[in-house]
């Protein structure tokens, strides 16, 4: 943002940051507060039932419990592995969409279907999953390998991809488009083989944006509930711990812990995502 | 490698289809014969619900352009540290986990529940990222500002300005910021589940409690005319999503 | 000057021919049986409105765009069915595409490096060019804190740092100030000069193609209209077109008798006496006027060609009038003294008129 003096201010109306007051009230009411109380419950210093007092137990008993720690490296495992898988998949997508595009040849349809999956809630993925890969999933029929395996680790992985599909590969569409298609016309010309081309060219150029893309899905990921709640007799994953510390027994203030645990990973994703993506940025000169 | 992620998107909801139109999916694909029986039977139990997401999915949108606008504009407009940080908060939902989130609001606004005020707040605050990220970049051109002030010098007031410089010019990011909310929320399932009281539940829990306790037929049907729902907005995203850039080129 | 080039032996083959090139993208074609050489150590500058496909043919020739018909040979390969990474061309693209992630001397030596050329050769390579385009202060600077004058040296460093059978060089100066252009454009001319490269040039700015072509391709709607010297082409255009893009000037076909010609169908009736003559080598008479080329002439005297004046503008030293006569539009430029009303009577300037004839 510049420093640039406001233009078309309301000269002598009421300040602008009235017009932005009731949004920031309802955001400050729905999440912030919220967000501050279910931090406060994990500490033990929130609402009833989680007001025993301060205490650490609720983040100490959580990581005691060997099954917290499984589905914590779960999570981590299943939300950055199919985001990691997903840019493979989607970086020669991106690229061969932009080149189409830019001759002229038409993308919607492409473009339309792989946006699809953004706007599927997470456990209509889930059940894909089972259709094809359950117990008597379609795929199940060709190969028996497939039976069941909605439920174990690379099941959950894949459906996990489609999950991440949309959200790689909608920002990083723009990304590539805006690359300059002289640049690696040029490298040609000077000699390059089109491997080398895309490993010295392309994918430097493209590799901060793909970084940024790359921890942003894995933050919405790493929070998905609906796709592991439809397999959830499968692989256990955090968010599946969260629920159930409120749903058997109401026991706030670990859910709390739980959910403050699976937020810091969130936004460690996130914040990773951007700063990696910037010190990338800046690094290329060395 | 375009192709076979084309293919890695279609396949399930063919294989969905297929599941949808067989009498006993069990014994394979069409095991039994093909019928339509499954969605004439879901859709009389679905269509209330499917109603009221949409119903709850409109008044999202409505309240995301009422408040978001103008937050939007006093971001794009007014840039400072105070906005900076404003930009950043309203992203937090973005981060935290929307079951986190729905945990802390139930546990916080217990006496908003019945209403289903908590749910359409919970929903307002979890798509308004999405409705500021398109806005601001559109309020913010440098173009769009001259336009206004060239307006404004020829004596139209702020609201002709708003009405005939601003929002036609913003048309393309307020209708992505539309469809995208709207498909948000209509699919929302995070929130729908904790927040909503069962009795009237929404479209995904609907789904959801299909996964649970029905046969895979009658399920695979329900989440056909679920994305059959969200399709045509779907394209409306994809549409705008072309148009953005041209304006900008 | 020391060039860092071996000196170039100027055998037969040597340098590129562009024979009968035609491309097309679809069912567009862009350029259609372009034929044109450049001689090794020469400068051929390819000019023509926008969409006339030099682009097309400078791109054809780096291997970037499809050929369709024809055959493109450079220092005696043939290289039309050539990948665009072996032919050893040294192209510098009109935005220049200076690669952003690298420095300034990352971006000179990329070529050698996918040469796989020894370190310290392409070290040596790599401070030779920098000192050649002047760069040696900038080497380790990102190309975003370079001006576009920069840009286009580093461009033009890391073509030339192949050293490139040919350099093309698409519209150079197009992305830059107007104001630096004159400056810059002398500068690319003496550094050209320097290279003793073959150059390929497009462009379609006038001054450009005038001052840095040793030869001038005019195209048109992907036809090739002349190929010639510069001087060729002011002096005895093939046609109007040519005459009106390259230099402004109006080439009327005339009918020439014992001791007058006849212009515009007869309308115009001008004394052989005040013309001078040269010969075309394009088989018509013509009469080729430039801005200069005439006087407005208060008498209605036979040899004044009487015209309806339809724009006049007062630019100090002279009047520049934009005139319509028997359905020709012409520009001239008249002495700031002439009386001008809503018509003028016009005839030549005493020999600034030039009658171009087959016999002469």
């Amino acid at each position: 943002m510049s420093g640039r003096p406001p233009v078309g201010v309301l000269r002598g109306g009421p300040p602008g940051w009235l017009a932005a007051a009731p949004a920031l009230l309802v955001a400050a009411l729905f999440c912030g507060y919220p967000v501050a109380v279910m931090v406060a419950n994990s500490f033990g210093v929130g609402q009833a039932p989680a007001d025993t007092g301060p205490t650490l137990d609720h983040y100490l008993n959580a990581f005691a419990s060997s099954a917290v720690r499984g589905a914590l490296i779960a999570s981590v495992i299943v939300a950055g592995g199919s985001v990691l898988l997903t840019l493979g998949i989607a970086i020669p997508v991106v690229l061969r969409l932009a080149r189409d595009n830019r001759a002229g040849r038409g993308t919607v349809l492409a473009d339309a279907l792989l946006t699809l999956p953004i706007a599927l809630p997470g456990i209509i993925i889930g059940f894909f999953a089972i259709v094809l890969t359950g117990r008597t999933g379609l795929l199940g029929l060709a190969w028996d390998g497939f039976s069941g395996l909605a439920y174990t680790l690379p099941g959950l992985l894949v459906a996990y991809i489609y999950f991440a599909i949309p959200r790689v590969l909608g920002p990083l569409r723009g990304a590539a488009e805006t690359l300059d298609p002289g640049l690696a016309d040029s490298a040609r010309t000077l000699g390059a083989s089109r491997i080398r081309v895309f490993c010295t060219i392309t994918l430097p150029l493209l590799l901060p944006a793909a970084i940024e893309v790359g921890g942003t899905a894995m933050a919405v990921a790493l929070g998905g509930y609906g796709t592991v709640a439809t397999l959830s007799e499968g692989v256990r994953l955090l968010p599946l711990n969260v629920v159930n510390e409120l749903t058997t027994g109401y026991r706030l203030a670990s859910s709390s812990a739980l959910a403050v645990l699976l937020a810091c990973l969130s936004v460690l994703a996130l914040v990773a995502g951007r700063v990696l993506s910037r010190t990338v940025r800046k690094g290329f000169l060395s | 490698m375009t192709r076979i992620v084309l293919a890695f998107v279609v396949a399930p909801i063919l294989a969905t289809l297929v599941a949808a139109t067989s009498v006993d999916f069990s014994r394979g694909p069409w095991g039994g014969g093909f019928t339509l029986d499954w969605f004439a039977a879901a859709w009389p139990a679905l269509a209330p619900v499917i109603g009221r997401s949409l119903a709850v999915a409109t008044l999202v949108v409505v309240l995301n352009l009422c408040l978001g606008g103008p937050l939007a504009w006093w971001v794009a407009r007014f840039p400072s540290p105070a906005t900076r940080l404003t930009g950043y908060l309203v992203n937090v939902p973005l981060a935290v986990p929307g079951i986190a989130l729905s945990v802390a609001l139930i546990g916080t606004y217990p006496m908003l529940r019945p209403s289903g005020a908590l749910l359409v707040l919970g929903h307002l605050v979890f798509t308004l990222p999405f409705t500021l990220a398109a806005l601001v970049a559109a309020l913010a051109d440098e173009e769009l500002r001259t336009n206004e002030s060239v307006a404004r010098s020829l004596g139209a007031g702020n609201a002709r300005v708003l009405w005939t410089i601003t929002a036609p010019t913003c048309l393309i990011a307020i209708t992505q910021a539309v469809t995208m909310v709207f498909a948000l929320s209509f699919g929302e399932f995070n929130i729908s589940f904790f927040v909503n009281p069962p009795a009237t539940p929404m479209a995904p829990f609907a789904l959801f409690d299909a996964y649970a306790t029905q046969r895979l037929e009658p399920a695979s049907a329900q989440s056909l005319i679920f994305i059959a729902f969200v399709a045509p907005v779907l394209t409306a995203i994809v549409l705008t999503r072309r148009w953005a850039p041209r304006r900008t080129r | 000057m020391t060039s860092p080039h071996s000196p170039v032996p100027s055998s037969r083959g040597a340098g590129l021919t562009v024979h009968d090139l035609t491309v097309r993208y679809g069912s567009t074609t862009a350029a259609a049986n372009v034929s044109l050489d450049v001689a090794p150590a020469e400068t051929v500058a390819v000019i023509g409105p926008s969409g006339c496909g030099k682009s097309s043919t400078l791109r054809a020739v780096a291997g970037l765009a499809p050929v369709a018909e024809g055959r493109i040979t450079l220092a005696g390969r043939d290289i039309t069915a050539l990948a665009a990474a072996r032919r050893n061309i040294g192209l510098v693209p009109q935005n220049y595409a200076v690669f952003p992630h690298m420095s300034v001397a990352g971006n000179i030596g990329y070529g050698l490096r996918a040469r796989r050329t020894p370190e310290p050769l392409r070290r040596e390579r790599v401070r030779a060019m920098l000192d050649l385009t002047r760069l040696e202060e900038l080497a380790d600077r990102r190309p975003d804190q370079l001006s576009g004058g920069q840009r286009q040296r580093v461009a033009l460093a890391r073509a030339l740092a192949i050293e490139p059978d040919v350099l093309l060089l698409d519209e150079p100066l197009a992305a830059l100030d107007p104001q630096l252009r004159g400056g810059l454009r002398r500068e690319l001319a003496a550094m050209l000069s320097a290279t003793e490269c073959a150059t390929l040039i497009v462009t379609h700015d006038q001054h450009e193609a005038l001052s840095l072509g040793s030869r001038i391709a005019i195209l048109r709607d992907g036809h090739l209209v002349q190929f010639d010297t510069p001087q060729v082409l002011w002096n005895d255009p093939a046609d109007a077109f040519v005459a009106d893009f390259l230099a402004n000037a109006l080439l009327l076909d005339v009918h020439r008798n014992h001791d007058h010609v006849l212009a515009l169908d007869g309308r115009w009736r001008i004394p052989l006496g005040q013309l001078a003559v040269r010969p075309t080598g394009h088989g018509v008479s013509r009469l080729l006027l430039r801005r200069d080329s005439f006087t407005v002439t208060d008498t209605a005297d036979e040899a004044a060609l009487e015209a309806e004046v339809t724009h006049s503008e007062f630019a100090g030293d002279s009047v520049q009038l934009t005139v319509r006569a028997a359905g020709t539009t012409m520009s001239l430029r008249v002495a700031p003294d002439a009386r001008i009303g809503r018509t003028v009577g016009l005839s030549v300037a005493g020999g600034a008129a030039t009658l171009l004839s087959p016999t002469a």
